[in-house]
């Protein structure tokens, strides 16, 4: 792994150079109202590096919310059936280490069994360059899921601040074939550049407002399956909106439907779906194993720090706080599962 | 239905309508005639789905509250086709294209008119926007 | 003046508890800014109340939904002790007019606030925050990297709460005089006509664009229709397909399909709407809502004269008529 430094006046040349290679670069922005979100960067000044955590995940670049998966029409004794090939490149531009693990993590799901081609199109197309944080939000956790706030795990390039340029790290062969390309605005790394990422990882972390014990908190989640009482406290106040499903980088559940445009020609989308909803579990028989607020908030709280760990050895939540953030009831998860780091008293 | 210049025509009691109804198969091929029993029973959940589809009209023919045969048929659906309609203008939608006529039950010379005058209308707000997109 | 709300609160309900009541009200989440729904089943739980500035959500909506299949809240046959600002009182009488909960069983406790805090505009002016706390006056906050601040309250309240959407309920069970000053100031400003943006366009093709360009944004959360109070058909949602023999709407999430949303859903609440703003505020895209239910309530005042919460037997306005109207 090679490193330089980009100095920070060469920002718009090395934005630049990327677009020969690549068509688009989504980057961290701010909307109309002075929020943080990712968006397409056309011009420098629409890059926002010091603001906190963008509001929306960056997994819409690479399972969107609605996808046509291919058209089809009935002719006399055929389908015929049309798929697109995605040729797009993109350039996913300053991801931190909370949506670099969760691209990892979706990475996973979609080649689990079956390579899924929708999402493995759009990912090979894809370049990744993260960051490392400096400015969490109040609801950010990710220590607590095991991620460092400077960690490179998953991108391709990685930066990291050191004041007027960035330290570049070309990690992955992908990094590595855009490296020659840009080695002309790259300047010589020196030896102290190797303690900005501890530095950066330490001031980050004494930022953050509250921290958990990941293993006791998985210990006492198994224990604590059948205890309703429990879980009620924290289902009542949830309006079954799935708002949570949908800014979570991890979550990739979806739903697969036909749209019919003329008689005997139509589309075949998926659109993201949600495990608050009541119809996600609900049987063609009409039964419904998790037809209650509490089965599903417990189903998702032990799927992301328990059973995906059984499955992948992977944690499925990264600490990124967006599901605290975009709750209309202000339910807390971060609160829920710091809450389990005690074992339940066996009375209750 | 892009393309298709359809436009929907709910009635009430379509037996007692049947030659009205021929009339209008005859000379607006373009139109579909729905029963609906009464205009009371009329949901406008449908009409906002048409219109908002690219349905070029949709028309709704009641009777007259003297004439309904269910009492208040029409008396309620009234206030409610009101409000759908501007429901429609508040989101930007047209909302001369949907529209309601009173008539009483053998009225037919009347009825045919007024369909002539909405098709006009409704044809004329079409060329307007230029092609649907659905 | 709302931290006294607090204390008074708390002595009432442990005067009044029952056992088998529920009380509906708030508590403190992990995050300093937002406060959350608690729901008191015993007691001893009430100690965990809080009555300020940051209770913004409407509790009333808790009273009409049921959880599918499973009545929730109607399950035991206790009181259910909801406390409620005047704008939520709103909501909680149209219900009862409406005749989706029974007036007999709701203890209603009203306070007078200050205002509520918008925490998009707070977090506009603050950024990331460690601690916070408000008076009728300031909002004084501690960033997270230790920069303490203050701002005025005035210029983070909601904008129905500056525009004045408040008023004495029609009824309570018991009401908390707050800060009267602030609160009769607000009641007259609701009388100052606002202009709608819909009746400011003349041109039907500028509001159709504005229009499209919100609902572009939609990604059929149904955030927006879950928690509005007025939408209680809850579980039997004409949205939801296994219930219709014909589906309304497909699940694509096309600009077609979701305007048809939010054009059968607004129709849907016409006369029930009380403009408490709930459902602009929980959109996870940000659309501005209040464009929509603005006109709606407005259209009903004009048109019927009516109110939609001002009293608690209405004869709702589509369920009646008057002969001669002529309206179309």
């Amino acid at each position: 792994m090679e490193q330089y430094r980009l100095a920070k006046s060469e920002l718009k040349s090395f934005l630049e150079l990327l677009k020969e290679d690549y068509q688009k670069i989504i980057g961290p922005g701010v909307d109309e109202e002075d929020r943080s979100i990712f968006k397409e960067i056309t011009n420098i000044n629409d890059l926002k590096l010091e603001k906190t955590l963008p509001l929306k995940p960056p997994k819409e670049f690479l399972f969107p919310q609605k996808d046509n998966l291919f058209n089809f029409s009935c002719k006399e004794n055929t389908i015929e059936i049309n798929v697109k090939d995605t040729t797009e490149k993109q350039v996913l531009f300053a991801l931190r280490p909370c949506d670099l693990t969760a691209i990892n993590y979706s990475d996973t799901f979609f080649k689990n069994n079956l390579l899924d081609n929708y999402y493995s199109q759009k990912r090979e197309n894809t370049l990744i360059i993260g960051i490392a944080c400096e400015y969490p939000s109040n609801k950010c956790f990710c220590t607590s899921m095991d991620i460092s706030p400077a960690s490179s795990n998953g991108a391709d390039i990685f930066l990291t601040n050191g004041g007027s340029f960035f330290l570049t790290e070309f990690i992955s062969e992908k990094g590595n074939l855009i490296k020659e390309k840009l080695k002309s605005i790259l300047t010589e790394s020196v030896q102290e550049d190797n303690s900005l990422k501890e530095k950066i990882d330490k001031n980050t972390r004494s930022l953050l407002l509250e921290e958990f014990n990941l293993k006791k908190v998985r210990e006492n989640l198994e224990k604590a399956y059948t205890s309703e009482d429990t879980w009620k406290k924290y289902s009542d106040a949830c309006i079954v909106c799935g708002a949570c499903t949908f800014d979570c980088p991890t979550c990739t559940c979806f739903d697969v439907n036909d749209s019919f445009l003329e008689k005997d020609t139509g589309i075949r989308y998926r659109t993201w779906d949600s495990c608050s909803f009541y119809n996600f579990s609900l049987h063609a028989s009409g039964h419904n194993p998790r037809g209650r607020k509490v089965d599903r908030l417990r189903q998702r709280i032990m799927h992301k720090f328990n059973y995906t760990v059984k499955q992948f050895n992977l944690w499925s939540c990264v600490g990124c706080g967006r599901c605290i953030a975009v709750c209309p009831v202000g339910i807390n998860t971060r609160s829920i599962v710091k809450d389990f780091e005690e074992a339940l008293n066996e009375d209750k | 239905m892009a393309g298709k210049n359809l436009v929907y025509l709910f009635l009430c009691r379509a037996k007692e309508r049947k030659r009205l109804i021929e009339k209008i198969n005859n000379k607006y091929p373009n139109i579909r005639v729905v029963d609906i029993g009464c205009s009371g029973r009329f949901n406008p959940e449908y009409a906002l789905k048409l219109i908002n589809k690219g349905a070029n009209g949709v028309l709704i023919l009641g009777c007259t509250p003297a004439d309904c045969i269910y009492r208040e048929g029409s008396l309620i659906s009234e206030r409610r086709l009101f409000l759908a309609k501007k429901i429609l203008s508040g989101f930007g939608l047209n909302e001369e294209k949907l529209q309601v006529m009173w008539h009483k039950i053998n009225e037919i010379e009347p009825v045919l008119k007024e369909i002539d005058k909405f098709m006009n209308e409704v044809t004329a707000i079409k060329d307007k926007e230029g092609v649907e997109k659905v | 003046m709302i931290n006294k709300i607090e204390e008074n609160v708390k002595i009432l309900l442990k005067d009044i508890f029952k056992n088998g009541d529920t009380i509906i009200s708030y508590r403190n989440s992990g995050t300093p800014e937002i406060k959350t729904p608690l729901f008191i089943r015993n007691k001893n739980d009430i100690d965990f109340l809080t009555i300020d500035n940051f209770n913004v959500n409407n509790l009333s909506v808790y009273l009409s939904k049921f959880e599918q299949g499973e009545i929730g809240l109607a399950k035991n046959n206790g009181r259910i002790i909801i406390t409620a600002k005047p704008c939520d009182a709103k909501s909680i009488i149209q219900m009862i007019s409406d005749e989706q909960i029974d007036k007999e069983r709701i203890v209603l406790v009203v306070y007078e606030c200050d205002g509520v805090i918008d925490l998009k505009k707070l977090s506009r002016l603050t950024g990331e925050l460690r601690q916070v706390d408000a008076n009728e006056e300031y909002v004084n906050f501690t960033k997270l990297n230790g920069e303490t601040g203050k701002i005025n309250l005035n210029s983070v309240l909601l904008d129905k709460c500056l525009e004045g959407n408040c008023g004495l309920p029609y009824f309570y069970n018991y009401y908390f005089v707050g800060n009267e000053k602030s609160f009769k100031e607000r009641i007259i400003k609701r009388s100052k006509p606002h202009k709608l943006i819909i009746q400011t366009l003349k041109d039907k093709k500028e509001l159709k664009q504005i229009v499209e360009n919100e609902i572009s944004k939609c990604i059929r959360c149904n955030a927006c229709r879950n928690i509005c109070p007025a939408c209680f058909c809850s579980d039997r949602c004409v949205f939801d397909k296994p219930k219709l023999p014909v589906e309304l709407l497909e699940k694509d999430v096309s600009l077609t399909e979701n305007v048809l949303f939010h054009l059968i859903r607004f129709y849907h609440v016409f006369p029930n709407c009380t403009g408490c703003g709930e459902c602009e505020r929980v959109c996870p895209q940000g659309i501005k809502l209040n464009i929509f239910y603005k006109y709606i309530n407005e259209i009903i005042s004009t048109e019927f004269g009516f109110t939609p919460g001002s009293t608690d037997s209405a004869r709702q306005p589509l369920l009646s008529y008057r002969l001669g109207e002529d309206l179309v």
